[in-house]
């Protein structure tokens, strides 16, 4: 499914990922962790196609064409999503008619018909269930005034509208509280299947209490220094990273 | 002949032409032309170094020779036919006014509701000058500037409109203005009277349009009165020729507790300048001023716009926006008034624009001034680009780049338009400044 090589990038000139591999496999959900500044949303960005972040070095692969080579708009259309950790506000532009563009544009590149207005509705309704929000958030401006946890929502909303094959959650347990949180993990996990991979990028274990991970990897000074099980996650709940930073040597395991 | 406004002299020039104006038997109409004459010797044409037009160079649209228009025979048999470009949808009472004259033939204003008054300004001068010598000029600042003067040298026709008291339309009225500029640039000067009695209720739409032929000149007063309790919601949509110039002003007086809803929207035109100017002149009067310019190439638009709170317990509330790209250029020049003893005054004045190109240009310059010490009154304006975080946003959704750039000019200056009352209208709008801005992007 996606394969990074020796990925280096740099913000502003200034090198932020210094060599990461890693390997994701269909249907895996893996977990990047790491204290703040190890580069977890540089790469989340990076995958997105974010163009402030430069590749210098290495490559990424994803369902075997160079991901690196596409637009941000080519890549959503190719199944990658990202889940921001800022999501934007847009002002007059509503949350049903960003939706419908995006479902459209998406199904458009894979050769299906665009949604009628009454399928569209049917198929939103739907999903709005999952996440526990109300009609109403379709009429509104994107984002705009939404609670924190509204905005988060509103993230899983779009991931399930647009059914991605790589789907990258950037820090979205942040700001939330823990009912919000609830709902958002239980969004994601009806999400998981066998043709989804997952990248939940989190600074805390507490996600992923909720989210249950197959892979934690966890980066610091913008290398993977730990590979492993769920139960790494644990491990770094109890210790915190300085027992990481203070462990460089003993260096991704796998 | 025509005449260049800027090097020959228009009055002299355009006397001969509009010999035959009505009420030539009317002292208080003739001496208020000669005030007009007057006025324009003595200011001219504005020029760069007036400064309410510093950033408005109006000779590209000054330079023409001119033939003034708007008198003579309403509809001679010979005239070409006119098309009258309609805005789907809508159901409006329409009066057309084509090369600055009523148009009756192509207006619809035979079966009116009771107590509305609609028709030719040269018509309710001839019948009942009485009923019009009070509003003539009512609403106008003591001194104008040099196009308004010549609106007043030379005045005759334009839209007459009276709504009596309590009456509340339920269409809108539209007031379409044709110019067929056919190489004869002609220059076209419509004052429209509006009269809003106690407690009536009114749309009032003017939609200014032309061919792109070649240059003519559009330059426009209406003025609008409130009685008690009156409300009016009033668009101007200006979609004039690509060479054309529009001077358009628009001065409204609002008496006690009545309310007006004023949207400006500017989408073509070569050089455009539109002075609005609200008195509010008895106490719970309120105004909503809203004004989108839309500029791409080398178009100029220019808002002036004052709201005088001469008395207490006024609201006025304004938005404008510009979007520009190429090489277009937005003034907007707010003055809110607040004058002593107007106190309890709640006033907000926004003004926000949108530059898609490095080389497009906006001036702004806010401005309150204040003469009473128990006010609530805020102002701001900004200059910016698209949010390149919103463009990526929408980009990772798997919208197109060029397609996220649009809906979010759209979504911007849509905001400007969403006070105009007639769905059918606002629609048009919207369209049109979707069409425009995919055209140029």
């Amino acid at each position: 499914m996606l394969s990074i090589k020796n990925l280096h990038a740099s913000v502003a000139g200034k090198p932020i990922l210094k060599g990461i591999d890693l390997e994701v496999a269909a249907g895996e959900v893996h977990a990047i962790m790491g204290p703040n500044g190890s580069g977890k949303s540089t790469l989340a960005n990076v995958l997105a196609g974010r163009d402030f972040v430069e590749v210098t070095e290495g490559t990424v692969t994803y369902q075997g064409a160079n991901l690196l080579d596409l637009e941000p708009e080519e890549r959503a259309r190719e199944g990658v999503f990202l889940a921001f950790q800022y999501p934007v506000e847009i002002p007059g532009v509503s949350n049903i008619y960003l939706l419908k563009a995006a479902v459209n544009a998406i199904r458009k590149h894979r050769g299906a018909e665009e949604l009628d207005a009454m399928g569209f509705l049917k198929l939103v309704r739907e999903k709005l269930k999952l996440v526990e929000m109300r009609d109403e958030f379709l009429h509104r401006s994107v984002n705009e005034g939404f609670s924190g946890g509204e905005k988060k929502r509103n993230e899983i909303l779009q991931m399930a509208m647009l059914e991605p094959t790589l789907a990258i959650l950037d820090e979205t347990d942040s700001g939330l509280d823990i009912d919000a949180l609830k709902i958002v993990a239980s969004g994601v996990n009806a999400l998981r299947s066998p043709e989804r991979s997952m990248i939940v990028v989190t600074h805390y274990q507490r996600l992923l209490d909720y989210i249950v991970p197959d892979r934690v990897h966890v980066l610091a000074g913008g290398k993977v220094v730990r590979s492993g099980d769920k139960d790494l996650a644990l491990e770094l709940e109890a210790h915190g990273y300085s027992w990481i930073e203070k462990e460089p040597a003993q260096a991704a395991a796998g | 002949m025509g005449v260049k406004l800027n090097t020959d002299n228009p009055i002299e020039s355009f006397e001969a032409l509009a010999a035959d104006r009505v009420g030539r038997d009317l002292e208080w109409l003739e001496s208020y032309r000669a005030r007009g004459q007057e006025q324009f010797r003595s200011v001219g044409l504005p020029t760069l170094r007036n400064e309410d037009w510093k950033y408005t160079d109006v000779r590209p649209i000054t330079r023409h020779d001119y033939r003034l228009a708007g008198y003579g025979d309403a509809a001679p048999a010979d005239e070409k036919p006119v098309t009258v470009p309609s805005v789907e949808g809508l159901d409006a009472i329409r009066l057309v006014v084509v090369d600055g004259r009523v148009n009756r033939a192509l207006s619809d204003i035979d079966a009116l509701p009771d107590g509305v008054t609609l028709g030719a300004l040269t018509d309710a001068i001839r019948d009942e000058p009485e009923a019009v010598k009070p509003w003539l000029g009512a609403a106008l600042p003591e001194s104008g500037h040099g196009f308004s003067a010549l609106n007043d040298a030379f005045v005759n026709d334009g839209a007459w409109l009276r709504v009596a008291d309590g009456v509340a339309l339920e269409r809108p009225i539209e007031i379409v203005f044709v110019v067929n500029a056919d190489g004869q640039a002609p220059l076209v000067q419509p004052r429209n009277l509006v009269v809003a009695g106690e407690g009536a209720k009114v749309e009032v739409i003017e939609r200014y349009c032309g061919d792109d032929a070649g240059p003519y000149l559009s330059n426009v007063i209406t003025e609008m009165f409130l009685a008690p309790r009156a409300e009016i919601q009033f668009t101007r949509l200006q979609e004039e020729g690509a060479r054309a110039g529009h001077v358009g002003g628009l001065f409204v007086r609002q008496r006690a507790d009545s309310r007006c809803t004023l949207n400006t929207v500017s989408l073509d035109g070569l050089v455009v300048r539109n002075d609005l100017r609200v008195f509010l002149d008895e106490p719970g009067a309120e105004c909503h001023l809203n004004g989108l310019a839309l500029g791409t190439s080398r178009q100029h638009v220019d808002n002036h716009t004052t709201v005088e709170h001469r008395v207490e317990h006024c609201t006025s509330r304004e938005l404008y926006k510009s979007v520009l790209d190429g090489r277009a250029r937005s003034v907007f020049h707010g003055r809110i008034i607040v004058h002593e003893g107007a106190q309890k005054t709640d006033s907000e004045q926004r003004n926000e624009n949108l530059l898609l190109s490095r080389d497009a240009e906006v001036d702004t310059k806010p401005q309150l001034e204040i003469y009473a010490d128990d006010v609530k009154c805020s102002h701001g304006a900004t200059v910016g680009q698209l949010d390149e975080d919103a463009v990526f946003y929408l980009r990772s959704r798997g919208v197109s780049e060029t397609e996220a750039r649009a809906l979010l000019t759209i979504a911007f200056a849509d905001s400007a338009v969403l006070g105009i009352g007639d769905e059918a209208l606002r629609a048009h709008v919207d369209r049109r400044i979707r069409d425009k801005l995919n055209r140029e992007t």
